[in-house]
């Protein structure tokens, strides 16, 4: 006989998909208990992943003080909740704006730029190579707004959104495919680890 | 107080973190270091504020009876409920929070995205019918990239996985890369105007 915990994933994905049929209070409910649980997950997991071991610990039992500014900060975020003193919560938002700012900054150069124009740099000596390159210059030449799209820019940004529908229509294509996916593993999930144990069990 | 500080903050520390990748000092260093930190806390800080903020406004609706009023009352208590678990109880195996994220929150996740699939494909009838020839060509494609990548599509025909992936490789991949650089270049030109305390809108403040 399945575990108790087979039972409640098993019921809870048959409610979810009741909302195929039609939308009724007890998929709404679940969708409530989702919201909730999701929200309650990310606290519990914050609070022992980073608070305790970076902030509280080191804090109170190690006595470095100096993380009595981090602490003091992250109070302030709170005083969004405060009818007045709400602009104080502006602080610790701006630090860790320029901060994540200057991270991905040298990401985007080192991760993104960089390495994808290194890798659009190739021989153009088969077919495949030339539509990638051809593909990157004009899909990028699309984006370009600074100037208006006539000419050679123009035809470049046409050709350039072929390319994005052939784009778009893969990511679409592999989206569709990666939902199956997750429906058939539900499916397997529910007969064969939910009833096909319980029913077993029954006889 | 309420306006330059803010961005002083944010233009000072985002040089000191920026400086520490072109100048490799022990000074900045530790401090680039320790300011990273502090923003861990920070957001970590900002995920419990979040919460707060989800509890605050289910609970004032509860309290105004409004429509749905009793299912923000679900919101509610299982937000304190999963919350309260996971730092009174510890989020380890063998904890009840555990239980909860194993047998409650995986599954309906995973169900949840998997319910996309159904609605993806009307939404995508409706969306995509053959009105243009760039419409067509998506629709080609996506047909294809589906086909192609289960046993049905080479049972119809033996080349359709090999364009498939021809299709992923080179148009598609372009494309892609094309969207990528264009959006860092983007996102790098923001994140300057930030540092330089020139983009100001993250503090909502009228220009």
């Amino acid at each position: 006989m399945p575990h108790a915990g087979v039972w409640v994933a098993g019921l809870l994905t048959l409610v979810i998909f009741s909302f195929l049929y039609r939308d009724n209070p007890v998929y709404r409910t679940i969708e409530h208990v989702y919201v909730g649980i999701s929200a309650g997950y990310y606290i519990a997991v914050m609070w022992h992943n980073v608070l305790v071991p970076n902030l509280l610990m080191p804090l109170l039992q190690d006595g470095h003080w100096v993380l009595v500014v981090p602490a003091a900060l992250s109070l302030l975020l709170f005083t969004r909740f405060l009818p007045r003193g709400g602009w104080l919560a502006r602080w610790p938002i701006a630090i860790y704006v320029g901060v994540y700012a200057a991270i991905n900054l040298q990401q985007y150069v080192q991760g993104d730029i960089l390495p994808q124009a290194q890798a659009t740099i190739v021989p153009l000596k088969t077919f495949g190579n030339v539509v990638i390159v051809a593909g990157t210059l004009t899909t990028l030449s699309y984006f370009f707004f600074s100037r208006e799209h006539r000419g050679a820019l123009g035809v470049s940004a046409r050709i350039g959104i072929w390319f994005l529908m052939i784009s778009f229509g893969a990511a679409f294509g592999t989206t569709v495919m990666s939902r199956m996916s997750l429906v058939i593993a539900r499916a397997y999930f529910v007969i064969h680890e939910w009833l096909g144990p319980a029913l077993a069990a029954m006889r | 107080m309420k306006k330059e500080l803010p961005i002083i903050l944010c233009v000072v520390s985002g040089w000191i973190v920026l400086l520490d990748f072109f100048i490799p000092k022990p000074v900045i260093g530790t401090l680039s270091r320790a300011i990273v930190d502090w923003t861990l806390i920070l957001s970590a800080a900002s995920f419990v504020m979040g919460g707060m903020s989800v509890f605050a406004v289910n609970l004032a609706r509860v309290r105004r009876r409004d429509s749905g009023a009793r299912y923000r009352v679900v919101v509610l208590v299982c937000l304190a409920g999963m919350a309260g678990l996971g730092i009174l109880g510890g989020i380890g195996e063998g904890t009840a929070y555990n239980w909860i994220f194993q047998n409650v929150q995986v599954p309906m996740e995973s169900t949840m995205f998997s319910l996309l699939a159904f609605f993806i494909a009307s939404a995508a009838f409706r969306a995509f019918r053959m009105r243009n020839a760039q419409a067509t060509v998506l629709l080609l494609t996506a047909a294809v990239v589906m086909l192609g990548n289960v046993p049905l599509g080479g049972a119809i025909w033996s080349g359709l996985p090999s364009l498939s992936s021809w299709l992923l490789g080179h148009p598609s991949l372009a494309a892609q890369r094309g969207l990528i650089v264009g959006a860092a270049v983007g996102a790098t030109a923001t994140a300057l105007r930030l540092i330089v305390g020139v983009e100001r809108g993250y503090l909502g403040l009228r220009q």
